[in-house]
């Protein structure tokens, strides 16, 4: 009996053990610079029939890197860039802002099912919590090292993007599920990610860092991506009928 | 006599409630005349920023190869009217 009751002590033990190392925290810092180039804005204009506007090549030429930060815990995840303030009269002028989502915030929730949502509150007069379909991903066994872990390509499946597929470099030495915008869900962290019109770099990876990471839910009504589309256009019929008025006259 | 005079101290006290209301009414307009005019202004400068943030959101739709979204839209208007319109 006394040798039963020491194994269950023992597996418990070893059970508790285990939760504990599966107990993941960090921070994880992201250089943010644009990856896209004059000459592929002039084939894209060239497509429609357009001579690219200087307007365009200034705000190419005057785009600087940002910082995002990836905050997480074993049960969610929060991606945020450098305070605004600190941009001080170079507003709307970075087209690497707009490519890492200007001001909004993106989070990620790990309960039964993983669920990312992007935090809109500048646009409704409350916050919504805007969820994304569960993202697809392919991985490739190419490899390479960024800093000092191993990290797999992966490429996203979702249609999202005209003329890219997103592509992300994750590690699976950190079993944390996150990465930067909406792109979750690989099994490690994603150090790095080719996105659209601009590439995250991980320049600083903090693990289990001695001061506790504490992120709370942004509160907000959540919403499906189509609903939330409805209530724009239900809320700003002016702005789609000018963008209509637009495409029907070019 | 009695109807003379009551209309005689009629007319003088709706003429001299007349020229009261002139002449303190007269600085108030002169006021208000001058903040309109800056509204005008300010409100020329947030117009301009409605063409300007929409055409530049068209444009960053092309180059990108998304869709034309609401909050890019926002933020170039904030965007150019914080650099623009505020002094």
């Amino acid at each position: 009996m006394k040798i039963q009751l020491k194994i269950i002590f023992l597996l418990l033990f070893l059970i508790s053990l285990g939760f504990k190392a599966q107990e993941i925290s960090g921070r994880i810092t992201y250089n943010v610079s644009l990856n896209l180039t004059i000459e592929q804005v002039t084939e894209r204009y060239k497509g429609v029939n357009r001579k690219v506007p200087q307007s365009s090549k200034d705000r190419i030429n005057s785009s600087r890197d940002i910082l995002a930060f990836l905050e997480f815990d074993k049960q969610h995840s929060i991606q945020s860039l450098e305070d605004e303030l600190k941009n001080d009269g170079y507003r709307g002028k970075n087209m690497t802002q707009k490519g890492a989502g200007n001001n909004k915030l993106y989070y990620t929730e790990n309960a039964f099912v993983q669920k990312t949502s992007i935090v809109e509150c500048k646009i409704l007069e409350e916050c919504v919590l805007i969820e994304q379909p569960k993202a697809e991903w392919k991985i490739f066994q190419e490899t390479k090292i960024i800093g000092s872990y191993l990290c797999y390509r992966a490429e996203y499946q979702n249609p999202i993007y005209k003329y890219k597929k997103p592509i992300a470099w994750f590690a699976p030495k950190i079993p944390a599920s996150y990465g930067p915008k909406i792109f979750t869900g690989l099994p490690g962290l994603i150090l790095e990610l080719e996105d659209n019109t601009v590439t995250y770099t991980a320049i600083k990876i903090e693990l289990n860092p001695q001061e506790k990471i504490s992120i709370e839910k942004p509160e907000g009504k959540a919403l499906t991506q189509e609903k939330y589309e409805a209530l724009l256009k239900k809320t700003f019929p002016a702005f789609y009928k000018k963008i209509e008025d637009y495409k029907t006259s070019n | 006599m009695k109807k003379v005079l009551l209309a005689l101290v009629f007319v003088l006290a709706t003429g001299t409630t007349f020229m009261n209301a002139n002449s303190s009414e007269s600085e108030e307009v002169i006021m208000e005349t001058t903040e309109a005019v800056e509204l005008i202004q300010v409100a020329g400068c947030a117009r301009d920023c409605v063409d300007s943030a929409f055409e530049q959101t068209i444009d960053q739709a092309i180059e990108s190869g998304e869709l034309v979204e609401m909050d890019d839209y926002m933020w170039n208007y904030e965007s150019c009217y914080y650099n623009n319109c505020l002094n």
